[in-house]
């Protein structure tokens, strides 16, 4: 007679696959808000930030992560970090009669992937898209910024949220500060308001390469984000800055150095207000890297 | 020596299992890589080519095989997919201009209808992925391995999300591109003339100017 006795134990394994399979899926979005935006003088634009349904009910591709709402509280912030003023709308009414332009963010992509073991590389990736419009509803700007977060199957997934989404605003608030068109916007609105000149644009990364030492950046793994950062020191890959500005908020005072040096190579001064706050931070070697940092990007042109 | 039986019969027993972990080590481990994207030329280097007021717009059909492959880990042209690679280029000293995805679509020449896959159909996931499903289901493997091929088909579908074309302003001296994806009959190779418009604003004016490039799809292989 056939001994079947290690069939006994499938259901068990079946069970423990299942669990596996399915542990991760629970994916929180961060509940605390970004905030490393650099202070600086606001586009002085007063904006409606029209929060729609359509971007609280966002979901990732597999439906299974709500994000819409921590969008949509984030896009808050970084709103009032780069407008005069701002007040808030639902699904684009009712439109103030006193406002400027309307601005709406959507949730043009959300997704993750999945690796082929524990050790594989996990990646959750998000594309923003901001949109300013004025009031009769004609388009001043519109830009998509993506952003991704990685890791292993040990590495938080809420983590790589957190990465992915902070990078992502981080990147959205800058491209929306520099650009030409809202200010060319805002120049012909208010014509005797001082502007103050936007940073210096900063090239679209097209380099294959570029963007693969941006992908790392979004690691969970300290020695890849580092790696990166060393081979990104080239003044040549000067459009990666917007990737490596958020590692200045990176827990790790070894990243946050490494990044203050590699911006001081490949920035310009334009990157020295979301340097300056390192200088007050309670680890003395990041007060120093981040001081040279500065010197150096002060002695440039 | 009824004991000594049982041993080996037990011994016998983990032949599968210790199969199955030698699968898992060979097919488990290695995770598929996004693939890099085309690198980005001059909008003038490709064959079809416009430059009005300033603004450059470069297209090009992907339509054979190994380099369909080669971007996207998978022959999209199976599903019935063709990939169209964007590149633009704005060489204005001061005007910026807005190329909205909603405003760049394909139309067949001879119907008039639109063949761009739309964001409805490209969030389902479906349109992509489903070569890869199928190719999960068709091999009836087991789960561990099925986990594999999972893992890679969500890397394909993630990597033809995120090379695709999406809204962009482009700023004096500000370059973008991506990818549209036309999606054709599966039954049938992708054949026929076809014509990509992109309606691009200029910010400073408001006006609204027409890319248009004729696409011939006859010399398309799968």
């Amino acid at each position: 007679m056939k001994n079947h006795n290690h069939l006994k134990h499938l259901p068990r394994v079946a069970i423990l696959m299942g669990m596996l399979t399915l542990a991760g899926c629970v994916i929180e979005p961060p509940t605390t808000l970004y905030t490393g935006y650099p202070s600086r003088s606001k586009i002085p634009l007063k904006v409606a930030l029209n929060i729609t349904d359509e971007l609280c009910e966002s979901k990732d591709t597999s439906k299974t992560i709500a994000i819409g709402a921590a969008v949509a509280s984030n896009a808050c912030v970084l709103a009032r970090s780069t407008f005069t003023d701002v007040m808030e709308i639902t699904n684009g009414k009712p439109v103030p009669s006193m406002v400027d332009a309307i601005l709406t963010t959507k949730v043009a992509y959300f997704n993750r992937t999945t690796g082929a073991s524990a050790s594989g590389e996990f990646i959750i990736a998000i594309k923003l898209e901001w949109t300013l419009s004025k009031p009769d509803g004609n388009i001043i700007w519109v830009d998509t910024i993506s952003a991704q977060g990685s890791g292993s199957g040990h590495t938080s997934p809420n983590g790589m949220l957190q990465n992915a989404l902070f990078l992502g605003l981080s990147k959205s608030q800058s491209t929306m500060y520099s650009s030409r068109a809202i200010r060319q916007f805002t120049k012909r609105k208010y014509p005797d308001v001082a502007i103050a000149d936007p940073p210096l644009p900063i090239g679209v990364i097209t380099d294959p390469k570029v963007m693969k030492l941006c992908a790392a950046l979004g690691s969970s793994d300290r020695g890849k984000v580092q790696n990166a950062l060393t081979s990104l020191r080239k003044p040549e890959y000067s459009a990666a800055v917007p990737e490596i500005l958020p590692l200045l908020l990176n827990a790790d005072d070894h990243v946050i150095r490494d990044a203050c040096r590699t911006l001081a190579v490949i920035a310009n001064k334009d990157v020295i207000p979301y340097i300056e706050p390192l200088l007050k931070d309670k680890r003395s070697a990041v007060r120093k890297d981040a001081q040279k940092a500065i010197d150096k990007l002060r002695a440039k042109l | 020596m009824n004991h000594s039986y049982n041993r080996s019969l037990a011994g016998a027993s983990q032949l599968p299992i210790l199969a199955l972990g030698l699968i898992l080590l060979a097919t488990g481990c290695a995770t598929m890589h996004e693939p890099l994207p085309p690198e980005a030329q001059p909008p003038e280097n490709y064959a079809q080519h416009k430059e009005i007021g300033n603004l450059t717009i470069g297209v090009q059909p992907m339509t054979q095989k190994p380099e369909i492959e080669k971007f996207f880990n998978v022959n999209l042209l199976e599903s019935g997919i063709v990939p169209i690679w964007l590149v633009a280029e704005n060489r204005d000293p001061s005007a910026s201009f807005i190329i909205a995805k909603e405003n760049v679509f394909v139309l067949n020449d001879a119907t008039g209808e639109t063949n761009t896959l739309g964001n409805k159909q490209m969030a389902t996931g479906k349109v992509v992925a489903g070569a890869v499903i199928t190719v999960i289901g068709a091999g009836g493997l087991l789960e561990f391995v099925g986990l594999k091929l999972t893992s890679d088909a969500s890397v394909i579908q993630h990597n033809f999300y995120d090379k695709e074309y999406y809204s962009t302003t482009l700023d004096p001296g500000g370059k973008t591109q991506g990818f549209i994806y036309l999606q054709l009959p599966k039954s049938a190779p992708p054949s026929g003339l076809y014509r990509l418009e992109a309606k691009v604003k200029n910010t400073s004016t408001d006006e609204v100017t027409p890319f248009d490039f004729e696409l011939n799809l006859n010399a398309t292989t799968r």
